[in-house]
């Protein structure tokens, strides 16, 4: 079963969000908005399947890392996360939450072998 | 008096194309600085207490091809469909002195187009570039530092060698 295929996103703490959003605006060309940058590929060599990669600072105050006291949190891609999660919870993975589901896809939180959170997606691009 | 007007014809004329020539120029170059910056994540590096442990738990649980660097994204770029793009995932050791001086626990790559120039953008807008450029076989390296003390790589990549290297190091993309 195909687990990750790609990085969904990278979000990261900072003092003032504002103030680094216009930084990377500024001197990085960075696409910025309220959300952050969204970086856009192809998930084929025909340009058919858009694929997006999110880009977004979180004030150090966010809730959103915990249990995770680290300053970064990585996003990956996945297919089928229904069956991800219980193959997961099998191998005795800790899931943090349960799946959401919004219109732009699922997710879930999980903890890797040094708690670090993940966050997985199973986008609708 | 024939030969005079003609004179001035041919000046005038010249005149005219070498102002239009110029202006042609100057809204080049001024194309130039607006080009492209970054295009898109090169690489999410992240400090841990023990890589080696932590990336085969990435492998087992979330089916990442890892080799000893890492994993490596594969992808197809968004202005070009036909040109692969890649992005470098690597757990380094606590003790590793590749984000100094930054502190922090991660360190992001961020692709680019035209390093060099950038560069030279850069220095002018008073961002802090930690190192000189680095040409290598697979891009062009130079780091800066954000305003909050996040070193950043940036990298102007060369796919085609990047993915041969991966090639012959016998290592899978994860895609």
């Amino acid at each position: 079963m195909k687990k990750v295929t790609g990085i969904g996103g990278i979000f990261f703490k900072c003092k003032d969000p504002n103030k680094m959003k216009e930084w990377y605006k500024t001197h990085l060309g960075m696409d910025v908005g309220p959300y952050g940058a969204s970086f856009e590929w192809y998930q084929d060599a025909e340009g058919k399947k858009k694929g997006l990669t999110q880009w977004n600072l979180n004030s150090e105050t966010a809730k959103l890392y915990e249990p995770s006291t680290k300053d970064f949190m990585i996003n990956y891609r996945v297919e089928n996360m229904e069956a991800l999660v219980e193959e997961l919870k099998k191998e005795g993975v800790t899931i943090v939450d349960k799946i959401e589901t919004y219109d732009y896809g699922k997710f879930v939180h999980i903890l890797d072998a040094e708690g670090n959170k993940i966050q997985l997606w199973e986008p609708v691009d | 008096m024939k030969k005079t007007s003609l004179l001035i014809l041919v000046i005038a004329t010249s005149f005219c194309f070498g102002f239009a020539f110029k202006s042609i120029m100057a809204q080049k170059s001024n194309g130039n600085t607006k080009s492209k910056r970054v295009t898109g994540i090169g690489g999410i590096f992240f400090k841990c207490k023990d890589p080696k442990k932590l990336r085969e738990w990435y492998q087992t649980h979330l089916g990442l091809n890892t080799n000893q660097y890492g994993a490596v994204f594969e992808w197809y770029q968004g202005a070009d469909s036909t040109k692969k793009g890649f992005s470098q995932w690597s757990p380094f050791k606590e003790t590793t002195k590749y984000f100094e001086p930054s502190t922090k626990e991660f360190m992001i790559n961020y692709r680019v187009e035209n390093l060099e120039a950038l560069v030279e953008e850069l220095k002018k807008e008073g961002v802090n570039i930690t190192d000189s450029l680095q040409t290598v076989d697979y891009g062009k390296f130079v780091h800066i530092m954000d305003i909050e003390g996040n070193k950043i790589e940036l990298w102007e990549p060369n796919d085609i060698v990047y993915e041969k290297l991966g090639i012959q190091m016998g290592s899978k993309t994860t895609k």
